[in-house]
């Protein structure tokens, strides 16, 4: 930011936003609801639970019924992709077979899986068997085989380039698609409403950034104000 | 929970690489038959390697013979419901995107023991029906606009795309053909609907529950907390807020109490929509009863996508079934649901939810028409500015503009003709010489109904009566009645598209001139004239129709229109100019679709006008005998609308033609076609509709017309089709050349004046006809008769018949009279004609005089009260009637001639002075409105004084 232009800015203390900040009332029901949400959709059954023993919030939802969707999200992520999948066909046939992306996937982790076990001869098969035909009709397809198969190269796959593919993340992020697909395949929200607030607040830092100094969020883990830098 | 399971993956890789004939065989000889069909299921789920693998081993006369197993042995199977539900899940595995097996499933009958299941107590096996039916019907018909990269919803099953060539599936019309849904299974399907959608509340199923390794076990549970969820969920809609709801975290998650019922409700809804992609399906559905079950899912589902598969059915119904209509517009909700789908984020859902109202505002019960068309307007012109949307826009924007010019007037403003030309110059079909494969398949596929056969296809569907409605509602512009091609714009890509950017040009065209302009400038002329030879009928009529409105301009014909058919021509091999465009107008009068005859027919009516090029050349190309057949009363392939336009297209051919148009008219048109058109009233024929007497008097004027520019003289005389100003340049009559006269007498003659052979040969003739005619040889009075019946039919209604003896001395300025128009203008013609006629030679002049009833009713009009478009020309009559004929006056060569005709002058002015013409004359001159009325009176009465041979006349007059 040039020195013209900061003058034109307004520039708010940390007082003055902290007086704006108290004076929204943001109900306690209202945070409740919005971690319930969070976890409801990301079926964390037990958690909501919990939460709903705690805190009174009800989870809006027959718990029971997002049980099948925790189940696959527990199958993935420890790593049983196959009876994640087989779950999944159980409940929705239509979800892996009109999503090619996120088949794609679901294979791709049980190929990691494979690899993580240490059956090379299996894990090759299963690349070859499942996985080729479809890396086949797809370019992007094609790139993340040859990413997941070059694991293979190295004698420490989890420190290799490509080692992040081995990381619990990876399974998160694979658990995360198919969560949400589960979710949409049943006419509801597929994300949480907390990422897409804490998006919204990050979007409206940015417009305001070209218009005012002000106390900003930088950490979002935090949450902490950092004030303004001083202009003179 | 990183080391999970090593053993179970061990398990996963050896499951994984049995083999297709393996697991075929255990599901033959193995004891499990559920086992093997999950086996097989999550094989070939996702993949269609594994299917092809497991289709070229039987896979499915294997499953499918498991099916027909369960249904016959009913409760013998040890778990009957079990191995339908996961046979049926194969099923539609198979069928997903793999065109083989769908053929194959056809041929084995699959779809009756797939319905059979929709009868079961069990939901469960309902659902697995209903899927298997849903996903084989997707695959079965053509794609509907949402078969994007990125599907809409999952549920609604896009095929997977793909980017390599070979493993595209082919959405040709082979395999659409493979499986229909007859009646019964309609009637299953629309029942899932209706009870599905009808359950709104009570006791759910929960999709979720996990009873044991199927996870498909109906439980009912839970049932206070998804009353409560539901309670909520009906004030969100209440409110039509249903973003506020989700806010709250009640609405779509609550609704898991009877999801599985709303799913199937969302499922069937799909069915219902992919089979209104097909016209005979689409009857199916309305008759199974599927717009009263979409209507209400739409208006109370909370699925999205539900919503949307309601919508599209809707979409596709409506047009086609009024009672739908006004089922629908009789719900209040339907309005505000409308509105709301309009701003969905989804652009597809926009779209759709603009099809019905563009269909609904159209409806005359509907009472918000105009409110919902504001709002459609601005969301399809953003939808056309997108390029991923475009193509669909136009059908349905030339459906939403067609009736309303404030409507065509802002899309106007908002750049859309330069969009649509854009859209038609990128089609290459409209590009390329010869019409695409894909554009001959689409022509032949029976998937692209035009509107005006869907009729009587359908006798179910009272679609004709409707679309018949809306056609005479619309017929002062010739437009297509009814929005078909929306539907099929979602069903048939490249033709359709053509056709909606056509038709919405055509109607952004046909009233606004600077529409026109910004066409023409955008150059895509070419692509028009190249439509009108395209292989869809819809495609064709609309290209007529542009063509016809840019017809109505004289600059776009000059400037594009003629240009771009004589460059298409050219290309061709063949020559420029009109020669072009008229053939190609004129081959489409043969056309077998109504619609495109008649806009066919009322684009050469404005072609024809002024080109004289082009009036040879539509002669040229064989066009006359055509439009003459056009011309035929009673015949049903021949609606009023178009007769009105062939016998417009004649009239306009006349006019202002040279003798060769005119000899070639008269050869082609029997007088006796010309006295019935006439003689048709508006009251004896169909005038059930307002319009429909429009037309049946429109064709009574148009014969009239024609007969007028028949009774002018060459070309040159003046304009004979448009104002009254035909005869009043009086100099000219003197200086008629023979050839007028001929050609009168050759009028004269065509209608019968007196029976001798006709046409060419008459024209050869002409010496011996006129020596004929001098002798006074009549048989009956043809054409003088029909003239003498319009100018009486005015003097009754006038009230001024027998009054001719006690004119003169009546009141200064008598109030003038109020005739009907259609008897104004019709009388109007027929007094010009005569005025025409009495131009001609000698022999015609004594053929009226001869004709006393005429020269009465003339003499009668001849009143300071009748009107001036009335008296102005009978004025004229008298003036003509009481002048030297041509013949007789200016040929030097035959003396005797020009006594005699001095002598039939004086005997014809004698004549209007029995009739007392001298007195009303000279009141006339006092005392009519008109000035022109009164010079021309004077002129008159001067010269029926001096004619009569004598002198005092003129003084008196002074």
């Amino acid at each position: 930011m040039g020195r013209g232009e900061a003058g034109t800015k307004k520039t708010i203390s940390l007082e003055a936003w902290q007086q704006k900040l108290d004076s929204v009332q943001v109900p306690k029901e209202d945070m409740n609801r919005l971690i319930m949400n969070f976890l409801v959709t990301e079926g964390y059954v037990e958690a909501a639970r919990m939460f709903e023993k705690e805190s009174g919030t009800p989870p809006g939802v027959n718990l029971d019924a997002i049980t099948d969707r925790m189940e696959v999200r527990r199958a993935l992520q420890g790593g049983d992709v196959e009876a994640a999948m087989e779950r999944v066909n159980d409940l929705d046939p239509e979800i892996l077979e009109s999503q090619p992306k996120l088949f794609f996937h679901l294979q791709q982790q049980r190929l990691i899986e494979l690899i993580r076990g240490g059956n090379v001869e299996a894990a090759l098969d299963f690349a070859q068997e499942a996985l080729a035909p479809l890396a086949e009709e797809n370019s992007e397809f094609l790139e993340e085989l040859e990413r997941t198969v070059a694991l293979l190269a190295f004698e420490d796959s989890k420190s290799s380039p490509v080692g992040d593919l081995m990381d619990v993340a990876q399974r998160q992020k694979t658990a995360s698609e198919l969560n949400a697909a589960i979710l949409h395949s049943q006419a509801q929200e597929r994300e949480p409403r907390l990422p897409l607030l804490l998006k919204l607040l990050l979007w409206a830092q940015a417009q305001l950034d070209e218009r005012a100094a002000y106390p900003r969020v930088q950490d979002l883990a935090t949450a902490q104000l950092v004030p303004p830098a001083k202009t003179d | 929970m990183t080391g999970g399971g090593s053993g179970s993956q061990e398990v996963a890789a050896v499951r994984m690489v049995a083999r297709p004939r393996e697991l075929l065989k255990e599901l033959r000889e193995g004891p499990d038959t559920v086992k093997a069909l999950k086996a097989i299921k999550n094989q070939v789920i996702g993949s269609k390697a594994k299917k092809a693998a497991f289709i070229s081993e039987g896979a499915v006369q294997q499953v499918v013979e498991v099916l027909k197993d369960c249904s016959k042995r009913g409760g013998s199977a040890v778990r009957p419901e079990l191995v339908q539900q996961q046979a049926a899940v194969v099923i539609g595995s198979l069928a997903y995107g793999t065109p083989a097996a769908l053929r194959e499933l056809a041929a084995h009958g699959v779809v009756p023991y797939l319905v059979e299941m929709l009868h079961s107590s069990d939901e469960a096996v309902v659902e697995a029906g209903l899927r298997a039916i849903k996903l084989i019907m997707h695959q079965s018909t053509p794609p509907s606009i949402f078969a994007t990269p990125e599907p809409v919803c999952s549920s609604s099953a896009c095929p997977p795309t793909t980017t390599a060539p070979t493993a595209a599936i082919p959405t040709s019309a082979a395999p659409c053909e493979a499986v229909r849904l007859d009646a019964a299974a309609m009637a299953a399907v629309v029942r899932c609907l209706r009870s599905s959608a009808a359950s709104t509340g009570g006791s759910g199923g929960d999709i979720a529950s996990g009873a044991g390794g199927t996870g498909l076990g109906p439980s009912d549970g839970g049932s206070g907390e998804a009353a409560a969820a539901m309670e909520g969920a009906k004030q969100a809609e209440a409110a039509d807020a249903p973003a506020a709801a989700v806010m709250h975290g009640t609405a779509p998650q609550g609704l898991c109490g009877s999801q599985r019922r709303r799913q199937m409700a969302a499922m069937a809804a799909a069915v219902v929509a992919c089979c209104c992609r097909r016209e005979e399906e689409r009857c199916v559905a309305i008759a199974a009863g599927a717009p009263g079950g979409l209507l209400q899912l739409l208006l109370e589902s909370e699925r999205p996508d539900a919503q949307v598969s309601a919508l599209e059915g809707l979409s596709l119904m409506l047009p086609h079934h009024p009672p739908a209509c006004e089922a629908a517009l009789a719900c209040p909700g339907v309005y505000g649901r409308l509105l709301t789908l309009l701003r969905d984020s989804e652009p597809a859902v926009r779209l759709l939810a603009a099809g019905c109202i563009a269909t609904l505002s159209r409806v005359p019960g509907c009472t918000q028409s105009e409110a919902m068309q504001r709002a459609a307007l601005p969301v399809l012109l953003r939808l056309l500015a997108q390029p991923a949307t475009r193509p669909h826009v136009p059908a349905v924007l030339a459906t939403l503009i067609e009736t309303s010019e404030p409507l065509q007037k802002a899309a106007a403003d908002a750049d859309t003709v330069k969009l649509l030309a854009g859209l038609l110059a990128s089609d290459p079909a409209t590009t390329g010489a010869a019409p695409t494969a894909a554009t001959a398949a689409a022509a032949a596929s029976p998937s692209l109904p035009p509107s005006t056969a869907v009729a009587p296809v359908c006798p179910s569907c009272p679609s004709s009566s409707s679309t018949g409605a809306a056609a005479a509602a619309t017929a002062a512009c010739g437009h297509r009645p009814s929005p078909a091609s929306f539907s099929a714009a979602a069903a048939v890509g490249a033709s359709c598209v053509r056709e909606g950017c056509l038709r919405a040009l055509g109607s952004l065209c046909l009233n606004r001139d600077d529409s026109r302009k910004q066409l023409l400038e955008a150059k895509v002329l070419r692509h028009v004239v190249r439509c009108l030879a395209d292989p869809s009928e819809g495609v064709r009529a609309a290209a007529a129709q542009l063509v016809r409105a840019l017809s109505r301009c004289v600059r776009s014909l000059r400037g594009g229109l003629l240009e771009a058919a004589g460059g298409s021509g050219a290309a061709a091999g063949g020559g420029g100019g009109s020669g072009e465009l008229a053939p190609l107008l004129v081959g489409l009068l043969e056309d077998r679709s109504v619609e495109v005859r008649s806009a066919a027919a009322a684009a050469l009516c404005n072609l024809v006008l002024d080109f004289s090029s082009a009036k040879a050349s539509v002669l040229a190309a064989g066009g006359l005998p055509r439009l003459v057949a056009l011309t035929a009363p009673h015949r049903p392939d021949i609606p009023p609308r178009l007769r009105l336009h062939a016998l417009w297209a004649l009239a306009n051919l006349t006019f202002r033609a040279d003798a060769g148009v005119r000899a070639a008219v008269m050869q082609s048109l029997p007088f006796s076609r010309l006295r019935q058109l006439l003689s048709e009233s508006p009251s004896a024929a169909a005038a059930t509709a307002a319009a429909n007497e429009e037309e049946e008097s429109g064709l009574s004027e148009q014969a009239m017309v024609l007969l007028r520019n028949l009774c002018m003289g060459s070309s040159g005389v003046g304009p004979g089709a448009g104002g009254g100003s035909a005869p009043s340049r009086g100099g000219h009559f003197h200086a008629s050349s023979s050839s007028t006269c001929t050609g009168l007498a050759a009028v004269l003659e065509w209608s019968g004046y007196r029976s001798s052979p006709r046409g060419t040969q008459a024209l050869q003739q002409q010496q011996a006809v006129q020596q004929e005619v001098a002798e006074g040889e009549w048989e009956g009075e043809g054409l003088l008769a029909v003239l003498r019946e319009q100018v009486e039919a005015a003097v009754r209604e006038a009230g001024l018949q027998g009054a001719a003896a006690e004119g003169g001395s009546s009141a200064p300025s008598p109030a003038p009279i109020a005739l009907p128009p259609r008897l104004v203008q019709l009388a109007a013609h027929a007094l010009f004609c005569t005025a025409n006629l009495l131009t001609g030679g000698a022999a015609t002049k004594h053929a009226v005089a001869a004709c006393d009833g005429l020269l009465r009713a003339v003499v009668a009009l001849l009143r300071p009260q009748v009107p001036e478009q009335l008296a102005l020309p009978a004025v004229w009559c008298a003036i003509n009637f009481t002048w030297p004929a041509v013949g007789g006056s200016n040929s030097s060569s035959a003396g005797g001639a020009a006594a005699a005709e001095t002598e039939a002058v004086q005997a014809r002015c004698r004549t209007l002075q029995v009739l007392g013409a001298a007195d009303l004359l000279a009141e006339l001159h006092r005392c009519h409105p008109s000035r022109d009325v009164q010079e021309r009176a004077r002129t008159a009465l001067e010269q029926l004084r001096k004619g009569a041979g004598g002198a005092e006349a003129a003084d008196a007059v002074n």
